[in-house]
């Protein structure tokens, strides 16, 4: 079985946007592409409560067909492992629902199936999961509120690319920072599936400056575009996650 | 869609949950724990205790029970809880969760237990528990998440008996679920890909958690050599520590033996030590309790 590409925008961010478009609507449009948007909000030591700023982190995963978590710095890497493995089963499921809709002429969901028979459902989503290709945008909001979570968002990407590297499909990542100087968003390494060179990134993940998620999200979406095609990394049309899944949640 | 912060489902005292498919009634007793993939109660179905997992999310109550079943395979001492039943059921608003019920074990974390009882636990511990890691990879899987939490000691038995199925991962695969501190990925010693030596890992970092000055979730420094020279209760399986944490045990049954040596070896010292009356108690085998024991007995009689 021919398995085929998964694409995720990960967004690492401290709060609510506060300037150009609204976030929100851009992660509809992304989604609308098959890309599904991760958030995850980094929440200050300090804080006991979440901020009302936080709540579009949520919204932003909502719209974007993907998943959120809003969680203290210290448990970050984790909480990237998490979000990333549970928006790609969910992309996964979206597309096992609908060929279970195929096959039985209704709309299906696993729940629907008795549990034995969900056992082996599981195991379909679990392999695919792990052979699957994956493409991870990671998008870094380094505003200066986000200035001492940075160490923490650098163990956390270091510790993704290190779980990247131990699936059996392939993998491309690439990662961006936003604000940076004079534009919206940059981008501090293209995409790549070598492990090694995250680490180069890490001294010019600097923090200070506005946070205009809604732009950053529309200019790094276009970036999928440029995903090297090496042999391996199969054509789009042999996917048999469809493009359009996203939006038929 | 699950946006919420964890998968967890609430349920009251007394709450009676009815299962869709076997029809089968729980009454739940009171909340064991609450994670990142759901909620386990202790349950009554007519008169027996069961502990009743319980998530938002139905994958992962479908991948727990997969690796339930597959532990099942095992001859002999069950390596994980058994599994009783599968199953939905609809609360509040029509909302359906996924849950899964399995035998109660009433037990004591390893961690509690040996601070309670004593480190010379360690051995008759690691013996048993090294023991079924290597029947599970016989299986052809790891346990994953293994950490002092998910190694309980039976209150009744005395036995080991390893809870939390939701790290078990094939050989070969990235590991489905792992815990910071013991996962040699964070301390840079190894890869995420599931294979023998990353269960051995996490023991030995279970290991070093059990010795009073150690304290692992403080530990600011990755260098796992530093934690190691910190864990001075635990001198003598020094050696066998730093064997796992590099990677030189290929099987369970490896440092099962290498541990066993070294019980042997404490033996014969402490009782060296006895006679010259400068005891030190300092990692004690079972034997040599078994050997006081044994004379006092005696001692009594006479």
């Amino acid at each position: 079985m021919n398995t085929g590409t998964i694409r995720q925008i990960l967004l690492i961010t401290d709060g609510c946007s506060n300037q150009g478009e609204d976030p929100v609507q851009v992660s509809t449009m992304i989604a609308d592409k098959g890309v599904a948007v991760n958030v995850i909000g980094v929440l200050d030591d300090d804080k006991s409560e979440e901020p009302t700023g936080l709540s579009e982190v949520n919204e932003i995963a909502q719209s974007g067909g993907g998943i959120s978590r809003i969680v203290y710095a210290d448990v970050l890497s984790e909480t990237v492992q998490t979000v990333t493995r549970q928006a790609m089963t969910q992309t996964i499921q979206g597309f096992v629902s609908k060929e279970l809709k195929e096959i039985f002429g209704k709309e299906t969901d696993e729940t629907d199936l008795p549990p034995e028979e969900r056992g082996e459902v599981q195991r379909v989503v679990e392999d695919l999961g792990e052979t699957v290709d994956l493409q991870v945008l990671i998008l870094v909001d380094t505003s200066a509120s986000m200035q001492n979570k940075m160490e923490a968002v650098k163990d956390a990407i270091d510790d993704f690319i290190l779980s990247l590297q131990a699936r059996t499909g392939n993998h491309y990542y690439s990662i961006f920072q936003f604000p940076a100087k004079n534009q919206v968003v940059k981008e501090l390494l293209p995409w790549t599936n070598d492990g090694a060179k995250v680490a180069k990134v890490f001294p010019k993940l600097a923090a200070g400056g506005i946070t205009p998620t809604g732009a950053a999200l529309k200019q790094v979406v276009r970036s999928f575009q440029n995903v090297p095609n090496s042999a391996e990394w199969r054509d789009d049309s042999d996917d048999i996650i469809d493009s359009s899944y996203g939006t038929s949640q | 869609m699950t946006s919420s912060i964890h998968p967890t489902v609430r349920l009251n005292k007394y709450q009676k949950i009815r299962g869709k498919w076997n029809k089968r009634t729980y009454t739940i007793v009171r909340l064991i724990g609450e994670g990142a993939r759901g909620s386990i109660y202790l349950a009554l179905l007519s008169q027996q205790y069961v502990a009743l997992k319980i998530s938002q999310d139905s994958s992962v109550v479908s991948a727990e029970v997969n690796a339930l079943k597959m532990l099942k395979k095992v001859q002999g001492q069950s390596l994980g809880p058994l599994l009783l039943d599968v199953d939905d059921v609809v609360l509040g608003h029509q909302t359906v969760y996924a849950f899964y019920v399995m035998e109660y074990i009433d037990g004591v974390p390893l961690n509690t237990w040996v601070k309670q009882e004593g480190l010379q636990w360690l051995f008759p511990a690691s013996q048993q528990l090294l023991s079924q890691l290597h029947q599970l990879h016989n299986l052809g899987h790891i346990f994953g998440d293994l950490k002092p939490e998910n190694i309980l000691v039976d209150r009744k038995s005395k036995q080991v008996r390893l809870v939390d199925v939701g790290g078990v991962t094939p050989f070969g695969r990235s590991i489905r679920e792992y815990t910071t501190w013991y996962d040699r990925g964070y301390w840079k010693l190894g890869d995420r890909r599931a294979e023998p030596s990353y269960d051995l890992f996490a023991y030995a970092v279970c290991l070093l958690s059990m010795d009073p000055h150690i304290k692992i979730q403080q530990m600011k420094s990755k260098d796992i050599e530093k934690v190691i020279q910190s864990a001075t209760s635990l001198k003598p399986l020094h050696a066998v520590i730093r064997h796992a944490l590099h990677g030189e045990f290929d099987t369970a049954v490896e440092m099962k033996h290498a541990i066993e040596q070294v019980n042997q070896k404490q033996l014969k010292v402490s009782q060296t030590k006895t006679s010259k009356s400068n005891f030190k108690m300092e990692l004690m085998g079972v034997g040599t309790i078994v050997t006081i024991h044994f004379a006092l007995l005696y001692y009594f009689i006479w």
